[in-house]
């Protein structure tokens, strides 16, 4: 019983600490019930920072999945998750979310407290990639009605990607992008702009310097 | 048993056995007497004799012979015609004999009774067993009666080294036991240790074999069978080359061998009758069957409460507009279910044939389906017990286990999502590798520590490529 015992303890390290943020959830409880982020858009506006959220629901077995945007304002990252978890009584999950569309300004002078504020989350993927929003507010560029293909987050994502994988996009998830600013490396992000016909398509890079100097490739 | 006294008068011998069935409206005494003044008294009892036998082996000759008196020994070896007839001194041994359908002579003059087998009750036919059943092989079965059960072994087993040990147990039932083995393949400790574990039974009765499993099983609080059960002959005799001991039970068509090993549970019966190819095949399935059968309620918990990150969001949206509307949460959803399938089975089992069918869709089809329609349950939840219900069949021995284990790791899963789940499957992972049966590790043969030397794991192989076939009696030289 004793050597059970001390096996059972053993395996209980083994296995790592459980994440006490990491809270039980039941789907069908209002309280514990978790709302899917497909998407974040962050712009800066009259020194506050906006982020605008694209969660996703659907509401039967046999239904459509459609996104919804809710937008809040903080003086900083962390108060802008905090301040949407606040507006909601279902939880904010980020694990799904996979585009952060942002822009210029905070690509080049924000991007490290934007990717700090991301990890502290636990729910955070450091898959997530980030763009840049050029032409358009990153809002309107995550709202553009032509890119609606189910989810226009995913549909951004999936699209990024696809163009990573052909190499005409430097590929910079989270991680990459946290792993290059630390060794002070130049970091380079896809630019999105939005056309006159309302489409979303990927433009450019734009490579950031660590000092916040930027250049179109 | 009662404690009796023969004389040489047989008017008291006679008298004697009435005493003890008296009230007994079975018992049956017939005096044949010849023309030279032998008298002889036939008992038996009504029902559980060959009336053929007696008429034409036991009476015809005596009353047909000349002697005006004779020996016991004279009348069993000379004058009696039937192949096993004794001259039994110890009346209780007669007494046995005679209650389980042999048919006892005494004569005049001798104080010892004569027991001829004559026996001939009625048993029921051998038929496949409906619990194990194969694709392709032999279909026969055993039945209630011990000593056809044992002829089927023998007719198998044409060896003079197979072995069956009789003794009589329980106080009242005094049910005949055999315990079969091959002398030389199989260990004499093992035999010792069964025959030690078989001495120390004391029971009033024995109807079955799993009475006698019951007292002699290693690890009585395991979920895992520890003994093996059969109610095949060519199973049996499969087993008993490899070195395991058979335990045949009078009354009862299950037969008991031991040891019993993890592996044997997920293999079917028609695995050695198969193409290799396929049985191997059907053997990973079984086995990633039983696996899917424990695991998925658990992990469907976990993963839904805790670690719903790991999900792809279309399937993350799907289940949580599955779970819109449903009153129960998610684990008492799967508990409600697992346990209504639990009594769904427990009550199709007991049901004759014709209804059991339609119980069986009335419960599973129409209720499982009106639940979901009425949102008292959610399709997922309804699918995931469905597959560890249909999974669960593959491997019949370890049902039993599979039932307790997915409502631990169930529990587990619900308290600490992933970790609770590897946490409990590392508890079930300890137990097995501290189970033995009678002395043989539980996991022979498939974890590499308590290897046996045998090529057949957990993929079958083929005959011709098999070189050690007695595993278990090799394990036991060690």
């Amino acid at each position: 019983m004793k050597k059970l015992l001390l096996l059972i303890i053993c395996l209980l390290m083994l296995t790592g600490c459980q994440q006490t943020k990491n809270k039980r959830v039941e789907l069908n409880q209002n309280a514990g019930q978790i709302l899917p982020i497909s998407a974040l858009a962050i712009d800066k506006e009259d020194n506050l920072y906006k982020m605008t959220i694209e969660s996703i629901r659907q509401d039967s077995l046999d239904g459509e999945v459609s996104p919804a945007y809710f937008s809040v304002k903080a003086e900083n990252f962390s108060d802008l998750f905090y301040n949407a978890d606040m507006m909601l009584a279902s939880r904010l999950y980020l694990s799904h979310a996979s585009i952060v569309i942002i822009s210029e300004d905070i690509a080049r002078f924000d991007i490290d407290n934007l990717v700090n504020s991301l990890i502290e989350r636990p729910d955070a993927r450091l898959t997530i990639r980030i763009a840049v929003a050029e032409n358009s507010t990153p809002d309107e560029i995550l709202q553009a009605p032509s890119v609606t293909d189910g989810i226009p987050g995913m549909a951004l994502s999936s699209l990024l990607e696809k163009r990573t994988k052909d190499q005409t996009f430097s590929d910079f998830p989270m991680f990459r992008i946290l792993d290059y600013r630390l060794n002070g490396r130049d970091i380079a992000l896809p630019v999105l702009i939005l056309s006159d016909d309302g489409h979303v398509s990927p433009k450019s890079n734009i490579i950031i310097s660590s000092d916040g100097g930027v250049k179109y490739a | 048993m009662a404690e009796i006294k023969f004389t040489t008068s047989l008017e008291h011998n006679i008298q004697v056995l009435k005493n003890i069935f008296k009230n007994d409206n079975t018992f049956i005494t017939r005096i044949a007497k010849n023309k030279n003044g032998l008298i002889c008294a036939i008992c038996f009892f009504d029902g559980m004799v060959n009336n053929l036998a007696i008429n034409q082996s036991i009476i015809r000759p005596i009353v047909s012979c000349y002697e005006s008196k004779v020996t016991a020994e004279t009348l069993a070896e000379t004058i009696i015609q039937i192949n096993d007839s004794v001259v039994q001194p110890d009346l209780n041994k007669m007494l046995s004999a005679m209650m389980y359908g042999d048919t006892v002579i005494l004569t005049e003059g001798e104080d010892k009774p004569v027991v001829v087998n004559t026996k001939g009750f009625s048993v029921r036919s051998s038929s496949e067993p409906d619990n194990e059943r194969v694709l392709r092989g032999p279909r026969e079965g055993f039945t209630e009666a011990f000593m056809t059960n044992l002829s089927m072994i023998r007719r198998r087993l044409n060896d003079t080294r197979l072995k069956f040990s009789f003794s009589r147990m329980a106080t009242h039932s005094q049910t005949a036991v055999c315990l079969c083995y091959l002398e030389g393949v199989t260990d004499e400790k093992l035999v010792k240790e069964i025959k030690k574990r078989l001495d120390k039974i004391d029971l009033d009765g024995i109807l079955d074999a799993n009475y006698i499993a019951e007292c002699i099983r290693d690890e009585q609080n395991s979920p895992f069978p520890t003994l093996g059960t059969t109610e095949r002959p060519d199973v049996v005799v499969a087993k008993l080359l490899e070195g395991r001991i058979a335990i045949i039970t009078d009354g009862s068509p299950v037969v008991l061998t031991a040891p019993c090993i993890l592996q044997e549970c997920i293999q079917a019966n028609d695995d050695y009758y198969l193409p290799v190819m396929q049985a191997s095949l059907a053997r990973i399935i079984r086995s990633f069957g039983i696996m899917l059968s424990i695991i998925i309620p658990a992990l469907y918990i976990a993963i839904l409460y805790y670690h719903a990150e790991l999900l792809p969001t279309r399937m993350l949206l799907a289940l949580a507009a599955a779970q819109k509307g449903v009153p129960l949460p998610p684990l008492w959803e799967i508990f409600t279910l697992l346990i209504v399938f639990e009594i769904l089975k427990e009550a199709g089992t007991r049901t004759p044939g014709v209804i059991g069918s339609t119980m069986s869709i009335v419960g599973g089809l129409v209720l499982g389906q009106s639940a979901v329609s009425a949102r008292l349950i959610s399709a997922p939840a309804v699918i995931i017990v469905a597959i560890a219900a249909v999974t669960g069949l593959a491997a019949p021995k370890l049902q039993n286990a599979a039932l307790y284990l997915r409502f631990i790791l169930l529990v587990c899963s619900a308290l600490f999502g992933l970790y609770g789940l590897v946490l409990g499957l590392s508890s079930v992972l300890l137990h097995l590798c501290a189970l033995h049966s009678c002395s043989i590790p539980y996991l022979l043969n498939l974890l590499p520590r308590v290897n046996a030397h045998t090529e057949d794991r957990t993929i079958r192989i083929s005959w011709r490529k098999m070189k050690n076939k007695r595993f278990i009696a090799e394990r036991g030289k060690k």
